[in-house]
């Protein structure tokens, strides 16, 4: 009985005991899990256009990272990766700008345009023809581009 | 090699010191300068042709500074530490210098600025933006990171360009207002007063440019088309 009641009322204590350190530290977590994100899809991005850029195309290295591109597009549709709290300033490394929470119908409006523009982006790479590629990869970049104008500070990027 | 020393100008103290090449491929350099900077966040299509270009006009350049014109060559205006610290001592002198050319330490900002530019042009060849959706042709041959990293070194190198860019301006300003020595009228038109005897130069003939400049423009683009 007295060690299942420690186990209970440990946990909250050190939460209690350590709250807004754990808050902090969240805050840079989302950031640091987005970011990487972000990341995984500049280098799916790379990948496809260097392939698009080869003579020869290597359409298994394109399918494989347009997959990447779409599973990505549809976890920032659907998870909330820019919880009020994680923009800039406050100590906070991060490129988000205020502008997110402020306009937020719009930026989700962008968020799903990625989403939509991706989804097919799948499906057109599963085909294989190159052009077809080559004009897709622009336009689902294109939704890329139009949301970090409005949402991304580039001197912080 | 054309031997045109001492050739008059349209006043009878004024002689050409820079050839057309040196004098184009200056004022295409600082507009390729201008245009990369402006394009770097509007056109990066642009931004590329403007890097080709660039890089092209600083091979040539280079090249030009061993083969052409005498006021060109890199043996005529570098002369080591012990040649800017007598040029240096006669800095404060008003009017025309005693030779024509870049002086001493013009030349330490040539070379520099020649260098910057060309690891400048040359890294940008490599650099992929955050996203992976704009690179430079030969972006493919280094991996995201490594492309990464050298697009902050991209940066860099861009600060130190306009600050040396910065500097050569106030350094010709001050030529021109403290020292009475126009050294912008020189590099436009060619021709500079020369006081007393006209200096032998030699100068290259414009078909050897022409023929280097088409080379080095056709292996650059072979390049970034294959790369």
């Amino acid at each position: 009985m007295r060690s299942k009641h420690l186990t209970r009322t440990l946990p909250v204590a050190v939460m209690i005991l350590s709250g807004s350190a754990a808050i902090a530290a969240t805050a840079s977590q989302v950031i640091a899990a987005r970011q990487a994100r972000y990341t995984d899809l500049g280098k799916s991005f790379k990948a496809i256009n260097d392939q698009l850029k080869a003579g020869t195309p290597d359409l298994a290295v394109i399918r494989a990272n347009a997959t990447t591109v779409a599973r990505l597009a549809q976890l920032q549709h659907r998870q909330t990766w820019f919880p009020a709290g994680t923009q800039a300033g406050q100590g906070l490394k991060t490129a988000a700008k205020p502008a997110i929470w402020q306009n937020a119908a719009d930026f989700t409006a962008k968020r799903t345009a990625f989403a939509n523009a991706a989804a097919s982006y799948g499906a057109i790479a599963a085909k294989g023809d190159i052009n077809a590629i080559k004009a897709a990869t622009a336009s689902v970049g294109q939704t890329c581009k139009s949301c970090h104008e409005s949402y991304r500070d580039r001197d912080k990027s | 090699m054309a031997t045109v020393s001492g050739e008059p100008g349209p006043t009878s103290n004024k002689v050409i010191v820079w050839d057309g090449w040196v004098r184009v491929v200056h004022w295409l350099i600082a507009l390729l300068f201008a245009a990369s900077w402006y394009t770097h966040r509007t056109n990066l299509e642009w931004h590329r042709y403007a890097g080709y270009a660039c890089l092209t006009l600083v091979l040539f350049r280079i090249y030009w500074g061993f083969a052409g014109s005498t006021t060109a060559r890199f043996t005529h205006f570098v002369t080591g530490p012990a040649g800017i610290a007598s040029y240096a001592r006669t800095i404060l002198h008003r009017g025309p210098p005693s030779r024509v050319g870049h002086n001493p330490i013009g030349a330490l900002s040539v070379v520099l600025m020649l260098g910057l530019l060309l690891t400048q042009c040359l890294i940008g060849l490599f650099v992929t933006d955050l996203d992976g959706l704009e690179s430079g042709p030969l972006s493919p041959l280094v991996s995201f990171e490594t492309s990464r990293s050298l697009a902050e070194w991209h940066g860099r190198i861009f600060t130190a360009l306009q600050v040396v860019v910065a500097l050569h301006i106030v350094a010709v300003l001050f030529y021109l207002f403290g020292k009475r020595d126009n050294l912008i009228g020189a590099m436009v038109t060619g021709r500079k007063r020369v006081d007393g005897e006209a200096p032998a130069l030699r100068f290259g003939r414009w078909w050897h440019g022409a023929i280097a400049l088409a080379v080095i423009a056709a292996a650059v683009w072979a390049v970034v088309r294959n790369g």
